[in-house]
């Protein structure tokens, strides 16, 4: 669900969200974590000012693990 | 009084706040009902990505575009003090900003829970304004953002023999009621 949701959310937000890529990894307990990493010109795009866009893609993420009982971690990556 | 006036100005703009958009992009102002059109468009889709069943309304007052999610079980949309709904705002507004390439004035609400704060946040300003006068005191409130602070200067400015002004940097700004 939470990657469905970053790859939605990235259509919307990035200039290049063919570049887009969303890997999918399993942290502690039943936390998953979730690696994006976008084209370097999209970097401030997915971060937002003051980091209020990746806040709100965890925010919302978190919502959507809710829903399916699990716990997410959003990181981006170079 | 000077604070007032900085503090109003303030808080209009950021109040149906605005990220920038990208100056080079810039093209016609959409209209409000392009906002939300476009507003209608994401919100439905990204529902739709949460697992979560709600209904997306706008409707246009002025210049500002106000969107409604409503629907059952949408707690977690709004979260602790209204956090997710203000990164729900966030996403929403500059996703508009994205697509149609210019800024937007755009409001959020989610099972009218900023209606219901304001109303609340507005009585409590009030009563604390009363509270100052009588006692000739400054009462501090805590710390709120931009929109909560033009709130709480609106329901003071409504109790005479009293004033409000805002202290501190962001986040941590707060407003003061005085009684005179």
């Amino acid at each position: 669900m939470s990657r469905e949701l970053i790859q939605y959310l990235g259509g919307w937000l990035l200039d290049h969200p063919e570049d887009l890529t969303v890997d999918e990894l399993e942290g502690d307990g039943d936390q998953t974590i979730y690696e994006i990493s976008v084209n370097p010109e999209d970097m401030g795009k997915i971060i937002g000012k003051r980091g209020r866009i990746i806040h709100a893609i965890r925010s919302l993420s978190r919502v959507a693990a809710q829903g399916e009982g699990g716990q997410v971690l959003v990181e981006v990556v170079d | 009084m000077t604070d007032d006036h900085e503090e109003i100005t303030e808080t209009e703009e950021s109040t149906a706040a605005e990220t920038p958009a990208e100056p080079e992009e810039q093209v016609e102002p959409p209209s409000p009902e392009e906002v939300a059109a476009t507003a209608h468009e994401f919100l439905t889709g990204l529902l739709e990505h949460l697992g979560v069943t709600g209904e997306v309304e706008t409707r246009i007052e002025g210049e500002t575009t106000h969107v409604d999610v409503t629907g059952e079980d949408l707690g977690a949309l709004i979260g602790r003090r209204g956090q997710t709904l203000d990164a729900l705002q966030e996403i929403t507004r500059t996703a508009v900003q994205r697509r149609l390439r210019h800024r937007v004035r755009l409001l959020l609400d989610v099972e009218g829970y900023r209606a219901r704060r304001r109303e609340a946040l507005a009585d409590h300003a009030r009563s604390m304004a009363e509270r100052a006068k009588e006692r000739g005191t400054e009462i501090e409130f805590e710390p709120m953002n931009a929109y909560e602070r033009k709130i709480v200067h609106d329901a003071v400015g409504e109790v005479d023999g009293t004033e409000s002004f805002s202290e501190g940097e962001e986040p941590y700004r707060k407003v003061i009621v005085r009684g005179l």
